[in-house]
């Protein structure tokens, strides 16, 4: 069984209750990694006879060149020198869940090509804690050369960007906290119609670029550029928690936030922590086209870090010679000229190949700028990472839920049976800072507890509430999210405020309709106001009878995300939602 | 050339058959036969246009520096064309890693060329310690011999080359400048550059793996000796030294294991990562193209004094070594060191050592021409001493003591 990977980073869930959440949830590598199969460019069944097979484990930022690449080394009809047929398959992954599936064992893929060298380090540091003493290798990984570049950049909608000074002014971290400290938002540079400054990373236990911006972002509050220490994650603890101050939610993809922030607008996000390439993206993208307004990199002035997208070919056994022929041949393509270029012109990656000029997309009529970033940030002792990324708990922006959960007749049986395990192990996954309330719903909508209050005290009273509910009755569920938008007695003053709602059918009882629910969330969602006025709504579509469309309206509007499940992998749904907060 | 007239039909024919055995002779003095057999039959997987030897060719493993791995690759497929009786293995390592590699018995090459001559007498001392006789045939016509020279440099980004030029008063590789500019607490900021440059960071490759980074140590300690020549063990054992090596190398990244990538990583990376470091002109010769107009210019700055490598032709005295291999060695030498190989070596960023060829000449796109905007010059300053094998020694040591420990 593969830990769960909040469990790697130490986090401060107790040892017991982390167990059980492991256990509970039965997580292997299809729940860490949500059920994800292998990507088109190389399945297995399409793969010839006798061929030898390369499986890529990846961080996901690196997708589009990573597929088309694999496509085109297909079609050249690689074969060893023995002469069999080389294929690739490709898995997209979180770096660090990836890294504790390697770390547990696993011996499924023979290449990992994580977004950045830092997990690399990483890797290797608590690989010899566990395999040097049986006389095995002490690193699992020996070479990782690059097969492409990209600065962490802030990615920011260009009006935004240039009320705060750019292109001209440096504009950094401190730029961020300060949002957080004043609580005026865009008002403070002209602009109060564009409301509160909503920011976004990914969670830094899940995923490479929100690990480097709470490095980063540590490494500016210690006001340094180099010699990050232990003792500095302390002191840098309030202005890194000013930077979290702005944060809507978390997640585990970089893409996921690139995505969301280029289809969504500026209501949704004002600025994401991204990967450089993934902002030349918004403008190649023709899914992207519609968007409101370019979206321009901002290279934090406090010095960055470049995602070097390391490709190692793992030590291990499994990792025969002709695998490592094959993937070393597969390696030899992708750094290859043609490759390369197609990488930069393309895919807004800058090439690692030094004869391939800088060109477009990178340049200033892409929001991008060739010539930074002007400093980067070394990797710190791995000692010093894993300080930081463990105390994520304490500098995160609090999160107030609400927890709605449907309990119509519908969901007799199994499916209500597993949606309380679920939601109890998302309970149990949530830092104890955070607070929750519960509501359950069939006609009308009941407060398990109306008040919020902090996990620490609240759990083991909402989990024994959900855990003895039964199902009967109608499903109101507009006049039931209506009702769990008000705030909450007790929420923390400067929290994030989140809706999470799970419902297995459409809507027949409520009084509000679906397309007033919209109009509502629209609207303040468009008027903005002080973040904390307005919760993001997250919906489950829970078996196949829940009005799905509705849903997915909803959490577009509500600015959070749409996840849909079923009794079978509910638990892996509350997972993957875990990781927003 | 015309058929002379005065010859009978008799004698025209014989004229002709001679010829005919003639081309025939040369076609299988050069393996043209052998290299049509190998067309006709099905090519195995993987196979180059390599020439098919002769079965009784000669073996010759020559380990390379790998900063001349393109200029040398392309010679020796050349002499192969030539010399099918001869058959060369390049193995290219790092010039240190190779003195190990000898030393320790892993390698046993009949020719090795390392980066520089220091590994002469680095690899003379590993082996007298060992078994208590040298190693490298230094007499008689198999004597080292350079096949191709570069002196070190300091490489840097022009903005900053400028910002360090005016705190050093002028020149900017002065090593107490460098070690101002690199434990300055206000980094870039506090010698007059850009607050968002942040420390300023030097880097050179790790001297206990390549020897642009030994040489580089070599220059420091020389540096803070004011010496040129004559460095002794007490020099290096000497703790102000020892103390302000570490400081100077807390501020470099990473160290590189190879010249070559090393520089490769300056012009990708920019100066971000890397403000100057110290490599070879070769290197900066060969990849300054690359870096111009990526980050700005690259400029090249000449440290006073600077060591060369001079890449030397070595033949080893190993008892693996045959009679066949030293001529055969003897031979491909002659060949790397025939001007019109020596002339392609200057498209690679390196000095002929044959001194019939001429590093500079009119033609502007000559390196030498081309790249003086940005201080690439033919006059190399000063140069100094190489240290003893001994010395060498202790200072990889020392290196290794005091800096790698928290090495990058």
């Amino acid at each position: 069984m593969i830990p769960f990977p909040l469990s790697f980073w130490s986090r401060t869930l107790p040892a017991g209750r982390r167990a059980a959440l492991c256990a509970g949830l039965g997580l292997t590598l299809a729940c860490t990694s949500g059920g994800r199969s292998p990507e088109p460019g190389g399945p297995t069944a399409a793969a010839p006879a006798e061929s030898v097979l390369v499986r890529i484990s990846y961080g996901s930022e690196k997708k589009a060149f990573l597929t088309d690449a694999v496509e085109a080394f297909h079609r050249s009809n690689p074969r060893t020198k023995s002469g069999k047929p080389v294929r690739v398959e490709l898995l997209a992954e979180g770096s660090a869940e990836s890294m504790e599936s390697i770390l547990a064992g696993r011996t499924d893929i023979s290449v990992w090509s994580p977004a950045s060298s830092l997990l690399v380090d990483v890797l290797n540091d608590r690989w010899a804690e566990t395999h040097s003493a049986a006389g095995t290798a002490a690193k699992v990984v020996k070479d990782a050369p690059s097969i492409a570049l990209s600065p962490v950049v802030i990615a920011m909608w260009e009006p935004m960007a240039r009320a705060l000074g750019w292109p001209a002014k440096p504009i950094g971290w401190a730029e961020v906290a300060g949002f957080a400290a004043s609580g005026a938002g865009w008002a403070r540079f002209g602009h109060p119609e564009w409301g509160a400054f909503k920011f976004g990373h990914t969670h830094p236990r899940y995923s490479n670029s929100g690990a480097l911006a709470l490095i980063a972002a540590t490494y500016a509050g210690a006001q340094k550029t180099r010699d990050l220490q232990v003792t500095d994650a302390e002191h840098a603890a309030p202005f890194v928690r000013r930077v979290q101050g702005s944060v809507v939610h978390y997640g585990r993809s970089t893409g996921f936030f690139a995505d969301k922030m280029f289809t969504r607008g500026p209501g949704y996000l004002s600025a994401a922590v991204l990967y450089e390439n993934l902002v030349a993206e918004s403008a190649l993208d023709p899914r992207y086209a519609n968007k409101p307004f370019p979206v321009v990199a901002i290279y934090p002035r406090e010095g960055t870090f470049w995602s070097d997208h390391p490709y190692a070919i793992l030590e291990l056994p499994s990792v025969t010679p002709e695998i490592r022929e094959a993937a070393e041949t597969f390696r030899a393509f992708l750094i290859a000229p043609e490759r390369q270029q197609a990488a930069l012109s393309r895919f807004g990656f800058r090439p690692v190949d030094t004869s391939i000029p800088l060109g477009p997309p990178i340049d200033a009529s892409h929001g991008l700028d060739p010539a930074q970033p002007k400093n980067v940030l070394p990797n710190p002792p791995v000692a010093v990472v894993r300080r930081v990324l463990e105390g994520f708990d304490s500098v995160k922006r609090p999160v107030s839920i609400t927890f709605v959960i449907d309990t119509s007749g519908s969901m007799e049986g199994e499916p209500l049976r597993q949606a309380k395990a679920g939601a109890r192990l998302f309970l149990e996954s949530l830092p104890d800072a955070d607070t929750a309330r519960v509501m359950l719903f069939s006609n009308e909508a009941h407060w398990v507890s109306e008040r919020a209050e902090p996990l620490a005290q609240s759990r083991p009273r909402l989990v024994s509430a959900i855990e003895s509910s039964f199902a009967s009755g109608g499903t109101a569920l507009y006049d039931s999210l209506l009702e769990s938008f008000r705030p909450a007695p007790g929420e923390p003053p400067n929290g994030a405020r989140a809706v999470v709602v799970l419902t297995d059918g459409e809507d027949t009882d409520s009084k509000v309709k679906l397309p007033q629910l919209l109009a509502m969330l629209q609207r303040t969602s468009a008027e903005g106001g002080p973040e904390g006025e307005v919760p993001r709504l997250f919906t489950i579509a829970y078996g196949t009878k829940a009005d799905a469309a509705a849903l997915r309206r909803l959490a577009e509007a509500g600015g959070g995300a749409f996840f849909s499940g079923t009794p079978k992998d509910i638990r892996t749904v509350y997972a993957e939602l875990a990781t927003f907060f | 050339m015309g058929v002379p007239t005065g010859l009978t039909k008799a004698g025209r024919l014989l004229m002709f058959l001679s010829g005919l055995a003639l081309v025939g002779y040369g076609l299988q003095r050069y393996g043209v036969f052998s290299r049509l057999r190998g067309l006709a039959s099905p090519a195995a997987p993987g196979a180059s246009a390599t020439p098919v030897r002769r079965a009784d060719a000669v073996k010759l493993t020559l380990i390379y520096g790998t900063e001349k791995e393109k200029w040398l690759k392309a010679a020796v497929e050349e002499f192969a064309q030539k010399r099918p009786d001869i058959e060369v293995e390049l193995k290219g390592m790092g010039t240190i890693d190779s003195v190990r590699a000898i030393a320790d018995g892993r390698e046993t090459p009949a020719v090795w060329s390392p980066a520089d001559e220091v590994a002469l007498n680095l690899l003379d001392t590993e082996w007298s310690l060992q078994k208590g006789t040298t190693i490298v045939e230094r007499e008689g016509d198999l004597a080292p011999e350079p096949l191709v020279v570069t002196p070190l440099v300091m490489i840097a980004w022009e903005e900053r080359a400028k910002v360090m030029a005016a705190a050093a008063h002028g020149d900017p590789t002065d090593w107490g400048v460098v070690h101002t500019l690199a434990t300055n607490p206000r980094g870039w900021m506090g010698v007059g550059g850009s607050p968002d440059w942040g420390y300023v960071k030097p880097g050179h490759t790790a001297p206990n793996a390549s020897n642009s980074g030994l040489q580089t140590v070599i220059l420091m300690a020389y540096g803070f000796h004011h010496k040129r020549g004559g460095l002794q063990p007490a020099d290096i054992l000497n703790e102000a030294f020892q103390k302000w090596l570490r400081e100077i190398e807390t501020a470099v990244g990473k160290f590189g294991s190879s010249s070559g990538t090393y520089m490769r990583e300056m012009i990708l990376y920019g100066p971000s990562k890397y403000d100057f470091t110290w490599n070879y002109e070769s290197v900066a010769i060969s990849d300054m193209a690359a870096a111009q107009g990526r980050w700005g210019n690259l400029a090249v700055y000449y440290p006073k004094p600077t060591l060369w490598s001079n890449h030397p032709f070595v033949v080893l005295k190993g008892a693996w070594v045959t009679a066949d291999q030293r001529r055969a060695a003897h031979d491909l030498r002659d060949f790397l060191l025939s001007p019109p190989v020596q002339q392609r070596a200057l498209g690679f960023g390196f000095r002929p050592a044959n001194p019939d060829v001429k590093v500079m000449g009119s033609d502007p796109d000559n390196p030498w021409n081309r790249l003086r905007p940005f201080g690439v010059r033919l006059d190399v300053p000063a140069v100094a001493e190489p240290p003893s094998g001994e010395v060498t020694r202790l200072l990889l040591e020392t290196w290794r003591r005091v800096v790698e420990p928290q090495s990058r």
